[in-house]
Parts: C-alpha cells; sequence; structure tokens
C-alpha cells in the first residue's frame, strides 16, 4: 500500500509542477521577448506580472467555446487532448532527482524507471503528433488542414534525426533506461563524447516542438494560426500547454541525455535539473525572437539530407571509438 | 490476477480497433480505429514481457506509418465515399470463408492444448527479465539470426530503391 501511496504522490507532484512549470513559461517567454524587443512585457499582474498566467487561464476558461461549421465535432474535441496527454505521460521516465530517504522509505526521484525508457520518450511523441494532425483535419477549414500537413510531414522527418542523434549516447552507456544514463555520467556529462550529437539533438528538438525557425505548422503570416487556427477557448489553451509539456520535456530529455541530468556541485538534484531545463527554455525562448523561420522545401532539405546523414556518422564515428577504446 | 484483467482490455482494444477498421464509413474513423488497434497490440507485447517489441510497435507502427495513411487520406478528401456502399460481392465472400477457416483452426489449436504444453526455450520470461529485454533481442539477432537479420535488411533496401524509382518515373 505504501508502495502505491508513494507513486500516486510521485505523479500528482511531477505533473503538477510541470503543469504549473508550463503555465509560467508562457510568462517567461513573453518577458524574454519583451527583453530583446526592448519592452516590459506583462508586468501588471502581481509582482512582476507573476499572476499573468493564472489571469490567462481564469480568461481563457470562460471564453466560448466556437465551433466550426461542419467540423467533424468528436475528433475536434479530443485532438487537444491527444497532444496533451503523451507530452504529459512522456515526462513520467525522466529522472528529476537521486534517491532520497523520506520518512524510512527510499524513493527514486522518478515516476517510472522503465528500462526502454528512451524509446517510450520517442514512441509518446510520436503519438502526440496525431492530436495536432487531427485537429487540423477536424477543423473543416484550409489553413489548418495545411498546417497539420505540414506537421505531420515535418514531425516523421525529424523524428529520425533525433533518435540517431541520442543513439551514440545509448551506445555509450549501454542502456535505454535514464536513470543508468544519468548514472553514467558520474564523472563527467556526455556533451563532451558526443558534442555532434548534442548539436544534431537540439536542433532537432526545435523541430519537434514546432518552434521558430521550425515553425511552419503555425506560420502565422501564412497560416493565420496554423493548426490550431479554429480553436478558441480551453481548447486553445490546451494546444498551448501541450507545446510548452512538449518543450519542457525534450528540454529534460537533453539535459539527461547530455549535461549529466541533476547532477551539479553545491545546489541540490532537483534545483540543478530545474536550472538546466529553464536555460534550455531560455535558448528556445532566445531563438524564436531572433531568428527567421525556414522555408518549406529548406526544412525538408535540412531534415532529410544534412541532419539525417550527419546522425549516422556520428553513429558510425562513435561505434568506431568504442570498439578501438574497448580492445 | 492483474495480468490476466489488462490482457482482456487490451484484447478487446486491439478486436475491437479491427472491426472498427472495416466497418467504419467514414476513411479517417478506419485509421484512427487501425492506430487503437496497433496500441492494444503493443498493450498485448507488454503483458508478454516484451517491452522492447511493444515500444518499437508503438513507435513504428502506430507512430510514424499511421502518420502517412492519415497524411494520404487527409490530402484525397474522401468525404464523398462516405455515402457510397462498398460494392465488392466477391471479395466478401472470399474474406468471410478465410476468416472462417482461420477461425477454425484457433479454436483447434486452443482446445487441442498442444500451446500450453510446449517446452521451455533456451530464454524463459525470468532469464530475459535479468539480462534485460532489449540486450537479449540484440544479442540473438546478431548471433543466431544473423543471416534472416541480413536478408531482411536487404529486403527493404530493395523496397525504398523501389519507392524511389516508382516516384522518379512519375515525376518525369
Amino acid at each position: 500500500m505504501a508502495w502505491f501511496a508513494i507513486v500516486l504522490i510521485k505523479i500528482l507532484v511531477a505533473f503538477g509542477a510541470l503543469l504549473l512549470l508550463a503555465a509560467y513559461m508562457s510568462w517567461m517567454e513573453r518577458r524574454v521577448f519583451a527583453l530583446v524587443q526592448v519592452r516590459y512585457g506583462p508586468n501588471r499582474v502581481g509582482p512582476a506580472g507573476l499572476l499573468q498566467p493564472i489571469a490567462d487561464g481564469i480568461k481563457l476558461m470562460f471564453k466560448e467555446t466556437v465551433v466550426p461549421s461542419q467540423a467533424d465535432k468528436f475528433v475536434f474535441f479530443i485532438a487537444p487532448a491527444l497532444t496533451l496527454i503523451p507530452a504529459l505521460a512522456a515526462f513520467a521516465v525522466v529522472p528529476f532527482g537521486d534517491t532520497v530517504t523520506l520518512f524510512g522509505q527510499k524513493i527514486d526521484l522518478v515516476v517510472a524507471d522503465v528500462n526502454v525508457g528512451i524509446l517510450y520518450i520517442f514512441a509518446l511523441s510520436g503519438i502526440g503528433v496525431y492530436g495536432v494532425v487531427l485537429g487540423a483535419w477536424a477543423s473543416n477549414s484550409k489553413y489548418p488542414l495545411l498546417g497539420g500537413l505540414r506537421a505531420s510531414a515535418q514531425l516523421i522527418s525529424y523524428e529520425l534525426s533525433l533518435g540517431m542523434s541520442l543513439l551514440g549516447v545509448v551506445m555509450i552507456s549501454g542502456s535505454l533506461s535514464l536513470k543508468d544514463i544519468v548514472a553514467g555520467q558520474a564523472d563527467y556529462p556526455y556533451i563532451f563524447l558526443q558534442p555532434l550529437g548534442f548539436i544534431l539533438f537540439v536542433i532537432c528538438m526545435f523541430a519537434e516542438t514546432n518552434r521558430t525557425p521550425f515553425d511552419l505548422p503555425e506560420a502565422e503570416s501564412e497560416l493565420t494560426g496554423g493548426f490550431h487556427t479554429e480553436y478558441s477557448s480551453m481548447n486553445f489553451a490546451v494546444y498551448f500547454l501541450a507545446e510548452y509539456c512538449n518543450m519542457l520535456t525534450l528540454s529534460a530529455v537533453a539535459a539527461t541525455f547530455f549535461l549529466g541530468g541533476w547532477r551539479g556541485p553545491l545546489l541540490p538534484p532537483v534545483l540543478w535539473f530545474l536550472i538546466k531545463i529553464i536555460a534550455f527554455m531560455f535558448f528556445f525562448m532566445w531563438l524564436r525572437a531572433s531568428s527567421p523561420r525556414l522555408r518549406y522545401d529548406q526544412l525538408m532539405a535540412f531534415g532529410w539530407k544534412v541532419l539525417l546523414p550527419l546522425s549516422i556518422l556520428n553513429v558510425v564515428v562513435t561505434a568506431v571509438f568504442i570498439y578501438l577504446l574497448d580492445s | 490476477m492483474a495480468g490476466l484483467f489488462l490482457f482482456y482490455l487490451m484484447a478487446v482494444v486491439t478486436v475491437a480497433g479491427a472491426v472498427g477498421v472495416v466497418s467504419l464509413p467514414n476513411p479517417l474513423y478506419s485509421v484512427l480505429s487501425l492506430i487503437a488497434a496497433f496500441l492494444g497490440l503493443a498493450g498485448l507485447y507488454l503483458t508478454l514481457n516484451a517491452e522492447f517489441i511493444a515500444v518499437v510497435q508503438v513507435v513504428i507502427y502506430a507512430g510514424a506509418i499511421m502518420v502517412l495513411f492519415l497524411f494520404v487520406v487527409m490530402l484525397l478528401d474522401l468525404r464523398r465515399e462516405e455515402r457510397i456502399p462498398l460494392r465488392l460481392p466477391v471479395q466478401k465472400f472470399t474474406g468471410a470463408l478465410i476468416g472462417v477457416g482461420l477461425f477454425a483452426v484457433i479454436m483447434k489449436v486452443i482446445f487441442s492444448g498442444s500451446l500450453l504444453t510446449g517446452a521451455k526455450g533456451a530464454f524463459p520470461a525470468e532469464r530475459v527479465s535479468e539480462i534485460g529485454n532489449t540486450q537479449v533481442l540484440g544479442k540473438i539477432l546478431l548471433t543466431d539470426y544473423l543471416l534472416p537479420f541480413q536478408a531482411m535488411g536487404v529486403l527493404l533496401f530493395v523496397g525504398v530503391i523501389g519507392a524511389v524509382v516508382l516516384a522518379r518515373r512519375r515525376a518525369d
């Protein structure tokens, strides 16, 4: 029974923190944007605008849900949930701290230590595409449909490189479990052994989360809002939250695979993990504020002709090095 | 007990999904049921202690391949097809015949009990979970089954080349 209670508490704490963090990332994004554009950003609601996400949430809850005519109602309503659930569930295998002892119980600070951890994350990110594509289709409107088509093509193309870029780390650590991968980085983080893998992963991470410079599925200047054009009220908010949850989860994966996860000197592990994630999030926002969008053909050519060959090269070179060092 | 419950749950999801694929009028709903069937199948693999296969099933079939199906269905705009009832008498008859035959074979195997008394292989569930699911699969694929594994790689490669050739001819 104690075991069950611990798991339940871990789930509640981890997902509550993730959702809260995702909501506050919208505040951070607007503040960082304002910083780059020499403005103030939202600073009226609460100290430094810290209550802004809560005000936004309340506002969105009271907005009317508009359903386009001839929309497929069933798919239209489940689609946002189909993006949010995988985005949240993927975080379950990410370890956010070392084993701690509370009330005489040894507790691993990870919701579920799955032995195929990283593949589980890929599986869920693959499922997450459906929410975007189905929402776009169900809206029965041309801009969302174009956005949805772009999203599906883009995500399939970049998922390959995303997986291949992590393969080097998996080969070095000899495990797919994220807990083992953090354990393997006791002496130095894997970024020193896999610099190319790190760069490739960060690029693919941007493409997987539909962020600038790869935000073609929601390109405002040509598709109004892309796949979520017809969404309003809480349905829109769920899409929005899912995007930030995806960014947070992939930032956490990047921190776990290349920067030693929760490891760090002086400060407590959970805090170190948070700092690393927020640093990645800042990088996301910084790039969005300062870089233009790719053209569609450039996006496809870059993914298939540059990133994929480079990530395969990274795997081959890593394999040769492991063989030479072992023998 | 929990394992049995999960098995029945996943079996129901898989079978219901499969029935949905052939019986739903909207092609997009058929694609969605097929995804549900694949996810149920992945769940069945999980109850068999095959975590790696389960996750790969989701990544490749439910993730990558079905997105392509969805892509095509969305592009084709099949809304008119919904209203036209399918008239394929020969196919339906043959399908029913094969279905009944397969059902008879499965029933015979189940009731003869030959599945339950089979000999244990070199890798029973306890040993697999001891070494690690992925490790066992990798080791066996690259030692005992190296030749079939390589042949499969060649087969997929031929498929890729074939796809490129066909796409090229269209473009000219």
